[in-house]
């Protein structure tokens, strides 16, 4: 009989251990596929300072920043949304407060000096429940995570709320596999394309404020 | 034989005449406006259809998709046929025809100023690990785009793996497409979804392939 007080690590740090330092790995969504069906890890507190899984009446915002998701006729690029099935889509929660969309926006505005000015170009709106409500041959293709990530330049601090959006289906060694995947990809895209607004019209102005500074030079890294 | 009168002449089973002649001389990679009439094109069902059963008249002829209601071409938006001939064509006298060609010509460049600002990102630019462009994938999509010809909406972006990617969409109808370069060499991807609700397509091998070719012509309705 196995006795009480077992070693066997719980499914919250299974899934936290999968999570932890793999925030770049673009094999990280077939991880968490393979190593935890059916989404299993959304019932757990996968960040290490999120607030608690993601709840499927919040809401994500896909914030976009970088000059390659967007062009200057406002058309929203469909590769950046590959991300689902390799390191994950990285949105912000509903629930983030101001500060933390602010240290998460800071983060992604700052640029190399060889590198375009960053600024917020446009925000993207998604229903987490809309997202699980997807279904395909072998369950629901995408899954949500309390996924943190850590700041760029504040060693040891996390985004709380961030949340990733990851790919499940289908599963390896599948006939026409990157094909299906891509046809996930535009279907998220999809969802996120239903709202879409400029960067005046959320957050009280603060992602003007911030593409202003970024503009004038503020985040430019100095090497 | 020109290819207005092409059309004209081989009606597939479904295919009404033309009840608006498309003007009747056109030359090749020519575009000819509706010029604010409606044209009743009676077997038009969608722009990938379209696109796919011109392919089959050997000369491919594209109505941009955005002027597509169910079955009418209609010339409220300024519709723009692309007459894409081979061969014993004549100009079309139209003002209107020079102003689609420098649309689609300004298309094309502002195009390629973004590929070449793309050049410039460094790796991990997405923060999230993201490859460096590649030069040679992006040359190879410039070279490309000089010659792109097609009725649908078109950006370029770079993806994860640092390549050039051409991408093409109507969101009408939930046509999407894209072209990967994958190399520098001719090594392209090519993805087609024809709508949200019919089966996507995919090819990869080189751009030259007459394989290829027939995918970008006959499906996603790009002629390069």
């Amino acid at each position: 009989m196995e006795p009480s007080g077992s070693s066997e690590p719980s499914l919250q740090e299974k899934c936290r251990a999968i999570f932890e330092g793999n925030e770049k790995n673009p094999k990280l969504a077939d991880m968490l596929a393979q190593h935890q069906q059916d989404c299993v890890c959304e019932g757990c507190t996968v960040g290490s300072t999120s607030p608690g899984p993601v709840a499927s009446d919040e809401h994500l915002h896909r914030i976009i920043i970088s000059p390659r998701d967007v062009d200057e006729e406002g058309y929203v690029a469909a590769a950046p949304f590959e991300k689902v099935f390799s390191s994950g889509l990285s949105v912000v929660r509903s629930v983030a407060s101001i500060e933390d969309v602010e240290r998460l926006v800071t983060d992604g505005l700052w640029t190399k000096s060889e590198q375009p000015l960053g600024s917020v170009k446009l925000i993207l709106t998604a229903s987490v429940a809309e997202i699980r409500e997807k279904r395909a041959e072998g369950g629901r293709p995408f899954c949500v995570y309390d996924q943190t990530v850590p700041r760029r330049f504040e060693a040891g601090e996390q985004v709380p709320t961030h949340a990733g959006v990851f790919l499940r289906l289908p599963p390896p060694g599948t006939d026409d596999r990157k094909k299906l995947q891509k046809d996930f990809a535009r279907e998220l895209r999809d969802i996120f394309l239903k709202d879409v607004r400029n960067s005046a019209d959320v957050f009280d102005g603060l992602l003007i404020m911030l593409s202003e500074r970024a503009l004038k030079g503020e985040f430019i890294i100095v090497e | 034989m020109n290819s207005v009168e092409l059309l004209m002449k081989r009606p597939s089973a479904r295919t009404g005449a033309l009840r608006k002649p498309i003007p009747a001389s056109t030359e090749a990679n020519d575009i000819w406006s509706t010029g604010g009439d409606d044209v009743d094109i009676e077997w038009i069902e969608t722009s990938p259809v379209l696109a796919a059963r011109f392919a089959e008249f050997a000369n491919a002829t594209w109505v941009d998709a955005d002027a597509l209601t169910q079955n009418y071409l209609t010339g409220a938006k300024d519709g723009l046929v692309m007459v894409v001939a081979g061969q014993n064509e004549t100009a079309v006298n139209s003002p209107r025809v020079k102003v689609a060609r420098s649309a689609l010509e300004a298309k094309r460049n502002a195009m390629a100023v973004r590929l070449r600002m793309l050049r410039s990102l460094p790796s991990d630019h997405d923060g999230q690990g993201a490859a460096a462009p590649s030069i040679e994938s992006i040359d190879a999509a410039l070279a490309f785009l000089g010659h792109l010809v097609t009725p649908h909406r078109f950006s370029v972006t770079v993806n994860d793996d640092g390549y050039a990617v051409v991408e093409f969409e109507d969101r009408k109808s939930g046509f999407a497409a894209d072209i990967t370069f994958l190399d520098g060499n001719g090594l392209v991807e090519c993805y087609y979804r024809p709508s949200r609700f019919e089966p996507s397509d995919m090819i990869t091998g080189m751009l030259n392939d007459s394989d290829v070719q027939a995918f970008l012509s006959q499906k996603m309705g790009v002629v390069a």
